[in-house]
């Protein structure tokens, strides 16, 4: 069986990738109908300063959505829910693929991503960075509730919601107000914001640097792939810019490659999407098997202090995120002009697959509950 | 107050001795109910009854005494004749995945300790990350 979501590189993604254009200006935001009309002026965005700060929290964003994800992909029993786990795992993939699109536009316009301080890592429970909070993420085992937190994650903006910096409802509104910001500030500034000197240019994680799949990594060098980047962004995680629920358009069948909402949505439907399905109707395709039970019975929101009781739990805790820890600042250092470094990034990743594993076959006291990743800032034995 | 364990209860406690691992590490495995289960499946009924027994007895008068423990390990359970040579069989099981010649679970050879304790990996699962060999360690 050929899975859709696992095509690479599949040049019909563009089919469901709509939202923001490659090619055109700000006048591409006005959309047909009674969308109110946007111009650059509207930008709420207007200085390079806070062009930098809304691009580290972009950083911030997609990083967020990752240990929630990493925490459902590997509660999920070894040899169960193959095809929910393949799903999840070609969804995190490209999360991580985006925080680095995130960073290379962060480096294009002279900032300087930050990624391995301890207020980069978001507390869970809470809610996306700067968004308008309405709903929770958690660090969550594999469920159905799970599971429909990460479709609020991706759902996709309605055509005629606004572009949004600071709380915005969804991920696209957010990416609408950066993308007007960048183009604002861009054409405001005497011969543009982006960095010409080729020391800089060097800060850029190309291609080579980047292992493993999830889509193209897009070096940054003017406004051209600061929009590719964007809405390779923007494209995999919600998909179209249509209303979600009332399209009747044909989005579905072989050969295309699915946005993140609709590959979650079939884990909650428990089928796939075939060719004649429509948002509107829903996945109608082959059943897919999803066992809900088959899952590490971990705790909820997990915080290395629960452990205290348990030592040697304690320890292990520890040491996962001593991992993570070390992994933040390979990445921080590959987006701070060692683009190389993001390699020796790899093995980190699998250790905290394994380590996280362990701590959730380790009950958590008398509860009947497994102990779990926590995510936080543990710096790393020197 | 003494509290009853359970023969898994002292089948793990048991362990971290043998093994030299500790508690949450052997939990870590996932292997904990399938060696178990081993241990109950290729043994005669009255020895695992017998084995546990002086284990509960030994870990008892011995607490807090890790070398007195340790004496009395090797004493009463290591001898290949004591119980049919199951502490060494335990052993081998925890690092190989084997009881005897025979694999405990498909799992068990990706979760041997050996290759923890030899800072490796088992060839062809848990792998560390292509070209890994050849960064040195961070």
């Amino acid at each position: 069986m050929k899975l859709a979501f696992s095509q690479s590189n599949n040049p019909q993604r563009q089919k469901l990738i709509k939202g923001l254009h490659t090619e055109a200006r700000v006048d591409t935001y006005v959309k047909s109908g009674n969308v109110p009309l946007l111009k650059e002026k509207d930008s709420s965005i207007k200085t390079l300063a806070q062009l930098h700060s809304a691009f580290q929290t972009a950083i911030e964003l997609e990083h967020s959505t990752i240990p929630p994800y990493l925490v459902a992909l590997y509660s999920i029993k070894d040899g169960t829910n193959q095809v929910a786990t393949q799903i999840i795992r070609s969804v995190v993939i490209e999360e991580m693929l985006h925080m680095i699109l995130a960073a290379n536009i962060l480096n294009a316009i002279g900032g300087e991503p930050k990624i391995n301080a301890k207020n980069f890592i978001p507390a869970y429970p809470g809610s996306l960075p700067d968004s308008d909070k309405s709903f929770i993420i958690n660090l969550e085992k594999f469920s159905k509730e799970t599971i429909d937190t990460f479709l609020k994650i991706e759902k996709p903006a309605h055509t005629n919601a606004p572009p949004k910096a600071k709380g915005y409802h969804t991920i696209g509104q957010f990416y609408q107000a950066l993308m007007l910001g960048l183009e604002y500030v861009n054409d405001h500034t005497e011969g543009g914001i982006f960095v010409t000197d080729p020391e800089k240019k060097k800060r850029q994680v190309t291609q080579e640097h980047y292992y493993g799949s999830g889509g193209e990594i897009v070096p940054v060098y003017t406004i051209k792939e600061a929009r590719l980047a964007i809405e390779e962004i923007v494209g995999q995680g919600e998909g179209i810019d249509d209303t979600i629920d009332d399209s009747d358009e044909k989005l579905f069948g072989q050969g295309i490659e699915y946005a993140h909402y609709f590959r979650f949505n079939e884990i909650l439907q428990e089928r796939m999407y075939c060719e004649k399905d429509t948002p509107k109707s829903g996945p109608t395709g082959e059943k897919i098997v999803v066992e809900w039970d088959a899952v590490h019975n971990m705790k909820l929101n997990p915080k290395i202090k629960d452990y205290q009781g348990q030592p040697e739990l304690h320890e292990q805790a520890k040491q996962f995120n001593q991992t993570y820890t070390a992994l933040l600042d390979n990445i921080h250092h590959a987006c701070n002009g060692e683009p190389e470094m993001l390699m020796k990034g790899v093995g980190l990743m699998y250790q905290l697959k394994y380590k996280a594993v362990e701590l959730m076959n380790i009950p958590f006291g008398d509860t009947g509950e497994m102990a779990g990743p926590t995510f936080e800032f543990e710096q790393p034995k020197k | 107050m003494t509290i009853q364990r359970s023969e898994k209860d002292l089948f793990l406690e048991i362990s971290v001795y043998l093994t030299g691992f500790d508690e949450a590490e052997l939990q870590g495995t996932g292997m904990v109910n399938t060696y178990y289960q081993a241990v109950l499946s290729n043994n005669t009924q009255p020895d695992v009854a017998y084995f546990f027994e002086m284990v509960a007895t030994i870990l008892q008068q011995n607490e807090g005494n890790e070398d007195a423990l340790n004496k009395a390990i090797s004493i009463h359970l290591m001898p290949a004749s004591a119980y049919s040579g199951m502490a060494m069989n335990i052993i081998n099981m925890w690092y190989t995945g084997n009881w005897g010649q025979n694999v405990v679970s498909g799992q068990a050879y990706i979760q041997g300790l050996i290759w923890d304790a030899a800072e490796a990996h088992p060839p062809g699962a848990k792998q560390p990350g292509y070209g890994s060999w050849a960064i040195p360690p961070l």
